[in-house]
């Protein structure tokens, strides 16, 4: 699928301030995925924060850094192909999920609705490369 | 009273009620603020069924996490993980067969 690579949007966001709250960790570790998108203000990132590693709890919607991003390989996102990789087995006779921010997704962007099957079982690791 | 329609979805039903721009934008941030509120501070409901699933990354790339965290780490398995799960398994074998 050709990617549309200007305003995409990362399905996978550090919880900051104008990012979208696409998710929440359930506790079988998938993902629902909120069909409204809302915007995270500052107070909720002082709260969430103060909660505890908003990232492992909840997933984030935001702009897609693409070089900015350790996840970046040059010309693509490299998340989502290395989830399908190994997630072949999820992509058959599942449902989409709604989502909000499909039509921005870099995920959807590159690998279409097979990236949205995937996605509930993608939780944000925000450490930093070492 | 808000209503529950579903496990997750709630409806206030305001039906006839004519109301103007200001009054509705500010119902809206209202329930917005509640709502990011309570999920600011979530965590799984207790109640629920913690089986994992069975998904699984292969090799090099998906880490099992430490007992006090409860989901999947995306990240790049680094060297010396690589290296100390070789020495482990070198360990294993020449027990396995050393005699």
């Amino acid at each position: 699928m050709a990617v549309d690579s200007e305003n995409k949007m990362c399905p996978s966001a550090t919880c900051h301030t104008g990012a979208l709250l696409l998710g929440v960790v359930q506790g079988d570790k998938t993902v629902a995925l909120l069909s409204t998108p809302m915007t995270v203000t500052e107070d909720f990132v002082e709260k969430a924060v103060k909660a505890g590693e908003p990232e492992k709890r909840l997933r984030f919607a935001g702009k897609c850094a693409k070089n900015g991003c350790s996840q970046w390989t040059g010309s693509r996102c490299g998340v989502i192909d290395t989830a399908l990789n190994y997630m072949q087995q999820a992509i058959d006779n599942t449902p989409l999920p709604e989502c909000s921010i499909r039509p921005q997704c870099r995920w959807f962007s590159q690998t279409g609705s097979d990236a949205c099957k995937v996605c509930p079982y993608i939780i944000t690791d925000i450490r930093k490369k070492q | 009273m808000a209503t529950k329609k579903n496990e997750g979805d709630f409806h206030v039903a305001l039906n006839g009620i004519k109301l103007s721009d200001t009054s509705r934008n500010r119902i809206q941030a209202g329930i917005q603020k509640v709502v990011m509120d309570e999920l600011a501070g979530y965590y799984p409901n207790p109640d629920d069924d913690d089986k994992p699933h069975r998904h699984h990354f292969g090799d090099g790339v998906i880490v099992v996490p430490p007992k006090w965290w409860w989901g999947f780490i995306l990240r790049p398995i680094l060297q010396n993980e690589v290296d100390n799960i070789k020495g482990l398994q070198e360990k294993i074998n020449s027990q396995q067969y050393g005699g």
